[in-house]
């Protein structure tokens, strides 16, 4: 190789130069965008957290005027947290978990009552889940914090990056939550409401009434057989104790029943097209467990078929504001039973059908 | 917290400033490589090296700022969620009318209201939804 003159010379020792100054300090750059990312993202969760947050204070003074209690009582409510019974003994873990998870909403549903005096407990049902809403968002705030600092004390890379990596899809769940939060302020409907809204078509203005703690049924007919359609209590935000509640049908009959049907919203893969309608067998419910197993449990013991229907939906379709073609799908869910009903029961049997999910804003039956 | 806050105001004053010096650099890369070519009449590897740098850092700029700019967007469509509506039903004539929701209003309610076409004062709500679809 030639060079012409010296400024040549000084150009390509300048080249290599700033080559090997990436070289050595590619991970820094690496680390110095990662680091930005997460800053950025955690900007957001903070965000996503504040208006939650706002949102819930601005609702509860609608029932109390003294904002201090409010804001004192939600910074109490946000570190709530849920030992899970321990699986090293595993017998009776579900009806322990299931205590658990009583205390928890009952020690929940205590705060909301004592801060805000008054509220009805349809609304109160509204608030908790608000309330749920925003320990997850803060929950969320708190693990993204906590590796952006930890990455920016050790400045080690596997920190950095296995928190940058899922940042994503940690955003779009905190989203998810975060826009979930008007839903339950305004009292609307959600995706995941489209189990007690088909049940409510079902029983349209029969009388209704309670059968477990949050959860209500209404004997009806269809085609000469007798239907009991359960759902949570609407038009509060309660997902009531569905398992319970077939239970204690099924055990006042003695067993006495010829089929169950459950529908709920279930989480759909990615490709799969919203509101898709499928069938299948076994326990549609999206329960930690405890309900789920009661309903599993009775229907082996009295060997009761158990059948299924369910709407495909994403996350944030399930926890925000019902979406028109998930809406639209309720018609057809309810024909999708009648025949299910007809096809697979004769007359003078006895079916459970069970509208699973959030009851927010969608009543027990229609009022007329 | 209010020193992150802080934190982002500085950073988009480091960004605006990175990616206009890194503009401006590249521009001068691709301008002095293209000058070299044309008074030599041919391509040394130092010219070809300079403008092919200046070109990558610019279409980098140039990306970076489309990043920036969708952060902003996606920042300010975030609070719209759609209007709900409510659709109502008479059980008489079986209208079907649809209009915005109004707060307290539930599946199932009677909403008090008179029917438009035949007067009848069994209006229930039937469905309450979201105009807006899945954008995602
Ligand atoms: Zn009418």
């Amino acid at each position: 190789m030639q060079f012409a003159n010296t400024q040549d010379w000084l150009q390509w020792i300048l080249f290599f130069v700033l080559i090997a100054i990436f070289q050595f300090y590619a991970n820094k750059l690496q680390v110095w965008k990662w680091m930005n990312d997460i800053n950025n993202a955690l900007l957001k969760l903070e965000r996503y957290l504040n208006d939650a947050s706002a949102s819930f204070i601005e609702e509860a003074s609608k029932y109390n005027k003294d904002r201090g209690a409010i804001e004192e009582t939600l910074k109490k409510i946000k570190g709530y947290f849920l030992i899970e019974p321990v699986s090293l003994d595993p017998s009776g873990i579900l009806r322990r978990l299931e205590h658990l998870l009583d205390e928890l909403r009952e020690s929940l549903d205590a705060h909301l009552t004592r801060l805000l005096p008054g509220i009805g407990v349809h609304r109160r049902a509204d608030m908790r889940c608000l309330v749920e809403g925003i320990i997850i968002l803060d929950q969320i705030y708190r693990v993204v914090r906590h590796y952006y600092i930890l990455g920016k004390k050790t400045q080690n890379l596997i920190y950095i990056a296995q928190i940058q990596m899922q940042l994503p899809e940690i955003l779009r769940i905190a989203k998810a939550y975060w826009s979930s939060g008007e839903a339950f302020r305004r009292g609307t409907p959600v995706g995941d409401s489209i189990g007690p809204l088909v049940a409510l078509k079902l029983i349209g203005n029969s009388e209704v009434q309670e059968l477990a703690y949050g959860t209500v049924g209404a004997e009806i007919e269809v085609e000469g057989r007798k239907v009991m359609v359960i759902k949570a209590n609407g038009p509060g935000g309660e997902v009531g104790k569905p398992g319970e509640a077939i239970k204690r049908v099924i055990e006042s009959r003695s067993g006495a029943i010829h089929r169950i049907i459950m529908i709920d919203a279930a989480l759909k893969l990615e490709g799969e097209l919203s509101a898709e309608i499928a069938e299948g067998v076994g326990a549609a419910i999206g329960d930690p467990g405890p309900e789920k197993w009661k309903i599993e449990d009775v229907a082996a013991r009295y060997g009761i078929p158990l059948d299924s229907i369910v709407i495909k939906e994403d996350l944030t379709d399930a926890i925000t504001i019902m979406k028109p073609e998930i809406a639209k799908a309720a018609d057809e869910v309810v024909k999708r039973i009648k025949e299910a009903i007809v096809e697979r029961t004769r007359p003078g049997d006895y079916v459970v059908v069970a509208g699973i999910g959030n009851s927010v804003g969608v009543g027990n039956r229609e009022e007329i | 917290m209010s020193q992150r806050i802080g934190q982002q105001a500085t950073n988009v004053w480091i960004w605006t400033i990175l990616i206009s010096m890194a503009a401006a650099v590249s521009l001068l890369l691709i301008w002095s490589g293209a000058r070299e070519m044309a008074t030599h009449g041919r391509a040394d590897t130092i010219s070809i090296i300079q403008f092919t740098i200046g070109v990558v850092s610019l279409v980098l700029v140039v990306k970076a700022i489309m990043d920036i700019s969708r952060m902003r967007e996606e920042l300010s469509k975030e609070k719209v969620l759609g209007p709900i509506v409510t659709v109502v039903q008479c059980l008489d004539c079986n209208t079907k009318m649809e209009r915005t929701f109004k707060d307290g209003e539930y599946v199932g309610k009677l909403t008090g209201e008179n029917c438009r076409n035949c007067g009848s004062s069994k209006v229930i709500v039937k469905l309450i939804y979201t105009k807006t679809s899945r954008s995602e």
